[in-house]
């Protein structure tokens, strides 16, 4: 193929009279000079002309209005209340926890804001939000490392986990069921990994776009502006998914179990609640309770 | 052939004496910022004899523009004559441009809040930007508009071997071929270095 277009461009500048059009000479040269300049950068380009945006806006809708369906349906949990308050939060975790609340309200937004920019306008309201969205990052950087630590041994899967998604967590139903979970149910925990491991992916990635002037090479890319190609495409899939998530969580704890925001804001919930939602964790408490 | 004429750069790399003088001279004529080069002058092959090439890059007015194609907020505009701008109040300086570019040609200022990257800078070709025409604004935020004016832009304009040449596609193209019966190939192969579409497999 080359040696038959190296031929045309010889037969070309031998017979300037034959068909001859500019095209044919200026174009497509560098690869001659930046092998592989092509591979992350058509990708980078594909992925953002065709697809990020479709899939921030799917997931946004699809998720709001399957969030909507639940409420109007199912409906939110409401348990009886019983008066005896049992303590799941700490004040150190609660203090945690809405540092990196606050981190994902300034960073959700302002993230989306800026994949829609050109429906804002661009210019000052869409860079004060990248600005914001660094703030964010910052909040999120102080309070994901403690988040991690005071609650990574809750996290871990556990036997209950199973019977929480045979009964779909509870949610699927107006009855009160026993889910099995402990003291978080696996719905948080998937939440939790997302939310740090992810969460970290997100901000390493975030970071090095900021810089701009990575000082390192990934292995597997060639040029230091491929490093940030990937970095941008890693940070835009990844925020999808932590997009749901975030909503996910938003909509639990907002609207789909009452009581589960004072939860958070006291740091006690009521014995109802967890006698339902997290009933292996009751099961434990109990035994305690009652030696 | 183009529907109608666009303007493109083409770098003689057999012409080229790696003098550097097209990126100072864009750099004192559009009064830029120390670590904005629009233009940089590039060695390929260092030291591998028969091979070595020195030429000039900067934005090459992509006719797909992948750059126009990523930006978020949309500040990109082609000109009807092929040249690529962009509007510095709406960019946000995410530097996705950067990322689409096959050259780096997108540069940022550090002169934002926090030190944060500013707003973007590139070659405009000499053609000034959105703001009116030889306004003061215009010459602040993208240089000369020397197009406008009817001249050479300034880095071409200074190169004393002609390697760096700028204008109408055609025109251009005759150049090459003019060159190329008087000498034959450059250093490359195949074809002499000029610029059409970035990404043409999309
Ligand atoms: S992709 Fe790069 S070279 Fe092409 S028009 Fe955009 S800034 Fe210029
Ligand atoms: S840096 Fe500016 S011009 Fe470049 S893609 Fe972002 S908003 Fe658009
Ligand atoms: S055309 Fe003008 S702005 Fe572009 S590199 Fe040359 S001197 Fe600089």
């Amino acid at each position: 193929m080359s040696r038959l277009a190296s031929l045309l461009v010889t037969l070309i500048t031998i017979f300037p009279g034959v068909a001859y059009a500019a095209p044919d000479i200026i174009r497509q040269q560098l690869p001659q000079s930046i092998p592989h300049y092509l591979k992350w950068g058509s990708l980078f380009v594909d992925l953002q002309v065709n697809y990020f945006k479709v899939f921030f806006l799917v997931a946004l809708i699809a998720i709001v209005v399957v969030e909507f369906l639940h409420y109007v349906v199912i409906g939110p949990k409401k348990y009886r209340e019983s008066g005896n308050k049992i303590k799941v939060y700490n004040l150190f975790m609660r203090i945690v926890h809405w540092v990196a609340a606050l981190s994902f309200t300034l960073l959700v937004p302002t993230g989306l804001i800026m994949v829609f920019g050109k429906f804002f306008g661009g210019g000052g309201f869409v860079r004060t939000m990248r600005v914001l969205h660094f703030v964010g990052a910052v909040l999120f950087v102080v309070s994901v490392i403690p988040l991690f630590f005071m609650w990574v041994l809750d996290m871990l899967p556990e036997s209950g986990d199973i019977k929480w998604f045979l009964v779909g967590g509870g949610y699927l139903t107006k009855r009160d069921v026993e889910t099995g979970a402990g003291k978080f149910n696996p719905g948080q925990k998937i939440w939790f990994w997302i939310a740090t491991v992810l969460g970290s992916l997100l901000l390493i990635t975030g970071f090095l776009m900021y810089l701009r002037e990575p000082s390192f090479v990934v292995p597997f890319v060639k040029y230091q502006i491929d490093s940030l190609r990937l970095a941008a495409i890693i940070h835009n899939l990844t925020a999808v998914l932590v997009l749901i998530m975030f909503l996910i969580h938003l909509y639990m704890s907002l609207f789909a179990v009452r009581g589960s925001l004072r939860s958070m804001i006291t740091g006690y919930k009521d014995e109802e609640e967890v006698r339902y939602m997290h009933s292996s964790f009751y099961e434990k408490i109990k035994k305690q309770l009652t030696k | 052939m183009y529907k109608y004429s666009r303007m493109k750069f083409y770098c003689d790399e057999k012409r080229c004496i790696d003098c550097h003088g097209c990126e100072v001279a864009c750099q004192v004529g559009n009064d830029l910022p120390v670590n904005i080069a629009r233009r940089k002058v590039i060695t390929v092959n260092e030291g591998i004899e028969g091979k070595e090439y020195s030429m000039s890059i900067s934005c090459m007015h992509c006719t797909d523009a992948p750059c126009a194609q990523v930006c978020p907020v949309q500040c990109f505009y082609i000109r009807e004559d092929g040249i690529v701008l962009h509007d510095k109040d709406k960019c946000i300086g995410c530097g996705y441009c950067l990322y689409a570019c096959p050259f780096g040609a997108p540069q940022f200022p550090k002169d934002g809040a926090f030190g944060t990257r500013g707003v973007m800078d590139k070659c405009t070709m000499c053609a000034g930007g959105p703001a009116p025409t030889f306004s003061e604004k215009e010459k602040r935020l993208y240089g000369q508009n020397r197009i406008a004016e009817g001249k050479v832009p300034l880095c071409a304009a200074m190169c004393s071997t002609n390697a760096l040449i700028v204008g109408d596609a055609e025109h251009v193209a005759d150049i090459i071929r003019e060159r190329r019966m008087a000498y034959g190939h450059g250093v490359l192969d195949e074809t002499p270095y000029g610029w059409d579409i970035a990404y043409p497999n999309e």
